[in-house]
């Protein structure tokens, strides 16, 4: 990159024609010397198509053009040199794909007006078969009176002319793309590069036996030096740089080359831009000592590059692109640059040094402003952001538009059973099939008001939605949106309800977030069975109003269904098959189970119903009270922590099988890649042991796969365990605790609703909350804290950690209860020692 | 005009695409071996270009830990890129540091969009290769010219053709295992050893993954010619082994050959940078600004180190001289306005930076300008600014650690003093 550009000085712009066809062209039509009829200055001859023309660049001005001339074919390339003997002016000789012409440029003194008279004198043609490609001239074999011709043909042959005479050819079966071919005139040698991408000089000596020995089929000819490029060599250029001695450059794709004649290597330097054509010239005399060789090379950006040997002297960018470059001596221009572009304008300039500074940067952006303008608006800014930092219901009327204009009903409707696969009546089958309905009325008066709205369910597992989420863009009149729930395995259900999230979007983009829940209805996953005698666990409930029948409130079952059982009704789950009893005593309910876990949905349920049966009825001053014995607290508590440790040990073994999932994985690969090699390697290698390798390993991943399927059910089934324990505690706590903030901080610690599917971190978000607890609402002592606190360096997960955790979690469930019953604490805290050993046996 | 020799003034003028375009009407009409390989050098040109197969050098980490090639886990001290962070100046201008976050990107604007861009291509036609590897012997594909197809080994134009053929399967074709092929042969009918070859060769096992390989053939070719793209090679093999200690040697061989050649030297310079020798790497870098004036790379390095050397004012020259040759950018807004905070000319700082921020369009990027503008905000004691400033940092991009941790700092240091009035 650069400052600089050149500068121009004369361009043939004016005189070219508008249309030029692709390919035209041709990058060797470009040639500058001097004549003896025009011995001022240089002359450009430049060949574009079948048009010769000759410029003679003043200034810029309309008579520089010498002559334009129709030839009869079209031009590939021109040259200059003394071909004929007898002549003291250059000639100039132009290859035709078919043959080549040499001309005398003469000039005839004109009458008065018309001035000076320029026509080229043809000498003599010649033609031949085989198709021109290029052609370099020189004094071949030291003749000095005149130069000799030799011609490069498409298929890479060379044959030499004498003026007009043939005098021998060269064939090489190695050249498929006709490449650069160049004399060197100080040995007397050629330069010629081949499509194995390399540069070989021969002697002029050696290429005449070798079309001798050619002709009889004989052996090969070694070439004086090779150079082994390693890219195409897309031009070469020679150079006399000391009495003795001449430089070859060659241009690669992206490097330049720089030779001595005797196969020397000077320096190569590597281009980090296409290069498209160079031009080395001399600064100086080469009988001089002091003679600088300098390189010009134009990139396919038109950016020029000077060299001297590999330090870059200027660059700077060219006016257009050039595909061709050479130096003049004009006569008010000593060496001037003059470029060829592709389609066939010439520009002749110089390099100038008046920098055009910051020409690509745009002006900065620095408008004075007003500060006392700037002030004002800032204050409005920050009085807008701390309304919204503030969060004013009553600031923001738009909520309240939103919550009015958009009303929102969601219902259940019955279980259904899908009758399409009802005959299938295997047990684990059945249970996605009974579908319970939810259905949403959505309506909106205004719809202008409402861009969008996405609707989110959310349910706890073991059940799932047939849709987690509908989108619907604007809400115009009434919108009805059914979806189905159902169970999806064989887990303890914690959670009944639905909750359901509304994002609307409103008309000036504002998210507002509404929600609605709804309870599922027990006989999606209950179902009314024998009664069953005697169960562990019992928990009574009292209320001030008598009993009622259960008909009036589990409006879920037949009728006829519940004079069945009358006032004892035993539930069953759809997905463990685990039972309930629920008894009406006078005064009293009463819950019988085999396990905790089952207590918390019926319970859940039942009380709601049982709320609403009496608001329905008009008695507003309902209250019950849940009783439960301390020891089956005891028994809940440690439930409970039997649930969180059968849920870790479940992780750490799913944890395990994933790690072994992933150096399985590894292993495959790499078994992959060698065999890969193997394949490819030549001959190719004994492949059999690798094959069985990988084949073995794949069978293990596949078993290992099949493990972690399973264990990730088994996390879920015990995270759902974990939850239902977890709410009925909670549901205790909040029926017992006089303080209620406490319970809350409580119930935020123990985040249930975090475990959710495969999402089952829970003992690393609880984790801290519970040190929190510990240290600051329970009041820890220092030594407490650091016996507990989690060792850092291990996973939450590990053996240490888990111990202490269960501990601290132990000792936060106990501290609430014993609040609750306040006043007997020593015995509890016996318990508390031997429950710790156990479960240290149990880990 | 014959449409051949149009074809052919194209191709030898560079004009690629054109030519492309009249070798599919040329080759219509019918078959003509020098223009297919003319069309098969031109796209080979073309992919190449695309696909930056003229850059030797390419970083990219070795991440497969368990490819039996890779060199030792844990390196001994000073071998590898990994840099001392515990001498006390660092530790002293960490926060500055990050405070320059951009400043670091390599060589301005130019180079660094085009690295990425490389990074992204070489990863895809890296899985391209792999994938078209495993397919073995399948046939040639519908597209392949004629004579790529027809062309056995035992045919005399295999041995010119064949560095053709190689090129054209390996970088248009993509496929890694017939371009070793082609070159196995031509190594078999060759009965003169050609360090091309070897260095082909190291090509292909170099994008296979196969490093050990790679270092034998290239140090073949080596032995046989003293190219410089060997050289480059080398090194990039052995950066990318996280080897630097033997890539400098290498670069230290190479300056041997070729005394003060600037690619080597910029290697070289890179290296001893990312060892954290800074003050050995700018003076390196100085000898390629010397060597060659225009390149951005060293350049840029020059300024920041520089600035890091509290020379903000020699940075500021720097930087204005990389505004005036190059084409504008985000980052070089971004360090302009830095030196001009620190050189106290309070006028400008604020211009740069908005310049700074209307050029820039990556999220990331953008964030850190935003972090720097706290900077700013905090040095002239405008505390809700530079909270703002940092906010406005994280909502464009919610990862820069940078400011997430000033914010911290910040939000801790406000509290510390609401709680020390009241």
């Amino acid at each position: 990159m650069s400052i600089f550009k050149v500068k121009e000085w004369w361009s043939n712009e004016n005189l070219q024609d508008e249309l030029s066809n692709d390919g035209m062209q041709n990058a060797n039509c470009l040639k500058i010397d001097k004549f003896n009829s025009h011995s001022d200055s240089d002359c450009i001859i430049v060949g574009e198509g079948s048009l010769l023309k000759v410029y003679k660049p003043i200034e810029q001005e309309s008579s520089n053009i010498l002559l334009e001339s129709q030839l009869s074919d079209i031009v590939v390339q021109i040259e200059t040199g003394k071909f004929t003997g007898n002549s003291q002016d250059r000639q100039i000789i132009v290859l035709h794909p078919q043959s080549y012409e040499i001309y005398q440029l003469k000039k005839k003194e004109g009458h008065m007006e018309a001035g000076d008279q320029n026509y080229i004198e043809p000498l003599m043609k010649h033609s031949f078969t085989r198709k021109a490609d290029s052609l370099t001239c020189g004094p071949f074999g030291n003749i000095k009176t005149r130069d000799f011709i030799c011609i490069q043909s498409l298929d890479g042959s060379l044959s030499f002319f004498d003026q007009d005479t043939f005098l021998f050819m060269c064939l090489f079966n190695d050249v498929i793309i006709p490449s650069p071919v160049c004399y060197i005139a100080s040995s007397d040698s050629f330069v010629i590069c081949k499509s194995t991408w390399l540069l070989e000089i021969y002697s002029y000596q050696q290429l005449r036996e070798f079309s001798e020995l050619n002709l009889r089929q004989s052996k090969k000819n070694i070439p004086q030096w090779v150079y082994n490029a390693g890219e195409e060599i897309s031009r070469v250029q020679v150079i006399q740089t000391s009495s003795n001695f001449s430089s070859i450059l060659a241009l690669g794709e992206r490097h330049v080359y720089c030779f001595q004649d005797n196969g020397l290597m000077k320096y190569m330097i590597k281009f980090d831009f296409m290069p498209v054509c160079f031009c080395a010239y001399l600064i100086g005399w080469y009988y001089e000592p002091g003679a600088r060789l300098l390189v010009m090379v134009t990139s396919d950006e038109s950016k020029l590059f000077i060299y001297e040997g590999t330090t870059l002297l200027w660059s700077c960018s060219l006016l257009s692109p050039a595909i061709s470059i050479s130096r003049c001596f004009l006569k008010s221009l000593p060496g001037g640059l003059v470029t060829l572009s592709s389609d066939g304008k010439v520009n002749v300039g110089y390099i100038g040094t008046e920098p055009d500074l910051n020409s690509n940067a745009p002006t900065m952006i620095n408008d004075v402003t007003d500060p006392e303008q700037v002030q004002a608006e800032l204050e409005v800014a920050e009085e807008s952001l701390r309304n919204i930092l503030n969060n004013n219901e009553g600031s923001d009327p738009r909520r309240s538009i939103v919550g009015e204009v958009l009303k929102i009903k969601a219902d259940v409707g019955k279980p259904v059973q899908n009758l399409f696969q009802e005959f299938n009546n295997d047990s684990n089958e059945a249970l996605h099939l009974l579908m319970c309905p939810v259905v949403i009325i959505l309506t909106c008066d205004d719809p202008k008001y409402v861009q969008s709205v996405q609707v989110t369910y959310i349910c706890a597992s073991p059940f799932s939605c047939s849709e987690s989420t509908i989108c619907l863009d604007g809400v115009n009149g009434t919108e009805i949106i059914e979806n189905q729930v159902f169970l999806t395995c064989e887990a303890d259900i914690s959670d009944s309800w639905v909750k359901i999230l509304f994002s609307v979007t409103d008309n000036t983009g504002k998210i507002i977030v509404l929600s609605r829940k709804v309870l599922l209805p027990l006989s999606l996953y209950c179902t009314l069975s024998e009664t069953i005698p005697e169960s562990r666990y019992k928990l009574r409930i009292q209320t001030n109003h008598s009993c009622i029948e259960f008909s009036k409130i589990f409006t879920d079952f037949s009728e006829d269904e519940m004079k069945k059982y009358g006032n004892v009704l035993t539930f069953m789950y759809r997905s463990t098959k685990r039972t309930v009893t629920l008894k009406t005593d006078v005064e009293q309910y009463s819950m019988e189970a085999d396990d905790f876990t089952e207590i918390t949905s019926i319970l859940d349920n039942f009380i709601i119903r049982l709320s609403d049966h009496y608001i329905r009825m008009g008695v507003k001053d309902f209250r019950f009270q849940i009783k439960l014995d301390k020891e089956s607290v005891k028994q809940l508590i440690h439930r409970f922590l039997k649930c969180v440790e059968v849920h870790a040990k479940e992780r750490i073994k799913l944890k395990d099988l994933e790690d072994e999932l992933n150096v399985l994985q590894k292993q495959f690969t790499l078994v992959q890649k060698r065999l890969l090699v193997q394949y490819g390697s030549l001959p190719p290698g004994d492949c059999d042991p690798l094959e069985y390798l990988m084949k073995d390993t794949h069978q293990s991943l596949i078993k290992v796969v099949h493990e972690i399927i399973d264990c990730k059910e088994a996390v879920c089934r015990a995270g759902s365990s974990l939850t239902s324990v977890g709410h009925l505690i909670i549901y205790i706590l909040k029926q017992f605790s006089k303080d209620d903030f406490k319970t809350m901080l409580v119930e935020e610690m123990m985040s249930l609703g975090s475990l959710y599917e495969h999402y089952q971190e829970w003992e690393e978000a609880v984790t801290q909350a519970v040190s929190y607890i510990l240290n600051n609402v329970f009041k820890n002592t220092e030594k407490d804290k650091e016996k507990l606190a989690p060792v850092t360096e291990q996973g939450i997960l590990s053996h240490i950690n888990l111990k202490r955790f269960l501990k601290q979690i132990r000792m936060i469930v106990d501290k609430m209860f014993a609040e609750i019953f306040g006043d007997d604490d020593a015995g509890n805290a016996d318990h508390k020692v031997t429950r710790i050993e156990e479960l240290v046996e149990v880990l | 005009m014959d449409i051949e020799y149009q074809i052919l003034n194209l191709y030898k003028t560079k004009q690629l695409e054109k030519c492309l375009k009249l070798c599919e009407v040329a080759l219509q009409e019918k078959d003509d071996r020098m223009i297919e390989f003319i069309r098969m050098r031109a796209m080979t040109i073309h992919s190449k270009i695309v696909g930056n197969g003229y850059e030797e050098v390419e970083y990219y980490p070795q991440q497969d830990e368990l490819v039996s090639t890779a060199v030792a886990k844990t390196p001994r001290p000073g071998t590898s890129f990994q840099r001392d962070t515990k001498t006390a100046r660092n530790l002293e201008s960490s926060y500055q540091k990050r405070a320059t976050a951009t400043v670091r990107s390599r060589a301005g604007t130019n180079t660094a969009g085009a690295r990425s861009l490389r990074t992204a291509l070489h990863t895809a036609s890296r899985m391209s290769r792999a994938a078209t590897a495993l397919a073995g012997g399948a046939p040639f594909t519908p597209g392949a010219p004629l004579s790529l197809r027809f062309l056995s080994k035992d045919d005399k134009l295999f041995t010119p053709a064949s560095k053709t053929l190689f090129e054209y399967v390996y970088y248009v074709e993509g496929d890694v295992r017939k371009a070793m092929e082609v070159a196995f042969q031509a190594q078999k009918s060759d009965d003169t050893s050609d360090w091309w070859w070897n260095f082909s060769l190291a090509r292909c096992y170099s994008a296979l993954g196969m490093h050990r390989h790679t270092e034998d053939c290239l140090r073949q070719a080596l032995k046989q010619n003293k190219h410089i793209s060997i050289y480059l090679r080398l090194i990039a093999m052995y950066v990318g082994l996280n080897q630097p200690i033997s890539a400098l040697e290498v670069c230290k061989q190479g300056l041997s050959v070729f005394h003060e050649y600037t690619p080597l030297l910029i290697e070289q310079a890179r290296i001893n940078d990312q060892m954290g020798n800074a003050a050995l790497a700018v003076k390196e870098y100085r000898m390629v600004a010397l060597e060659d004036p225009s390149n951005m790379e060293a350049i840029a390095n020059i300024a920041m180190f520089n600035f890091y050397n509290d020379q903000p004012e020699i940075a500021l020259r720097y930087y204005r001289r990389l505004l005036a040759t190059n084409p504008v950018g985000p980052e070089i807004y971004n360090n302009l306005g830095l030196c001009c905070l620190y050189c106290n000319q309070w006028d400008l700082t604020l211009p740069c930076f908005r310049q700074a921020l209307y050029f820039s369009a990556d999220p990331e990027i953008r964030s850190n300008i935003w972090f720097n503008l706290a900077h700013v905000a905090l040095s002239t004691g405008d505390v809700t600014l530079a909270y703002r400033c940092l906010q406005v940092s994280l909502a464009i991009d919610s990862k820069n650690e940078a400011s997430q941790h000033a914010l911290q700092a910040l939000d801790a240091r406000l509290r510390a003093r609401k709680s020390n009035a009241t």
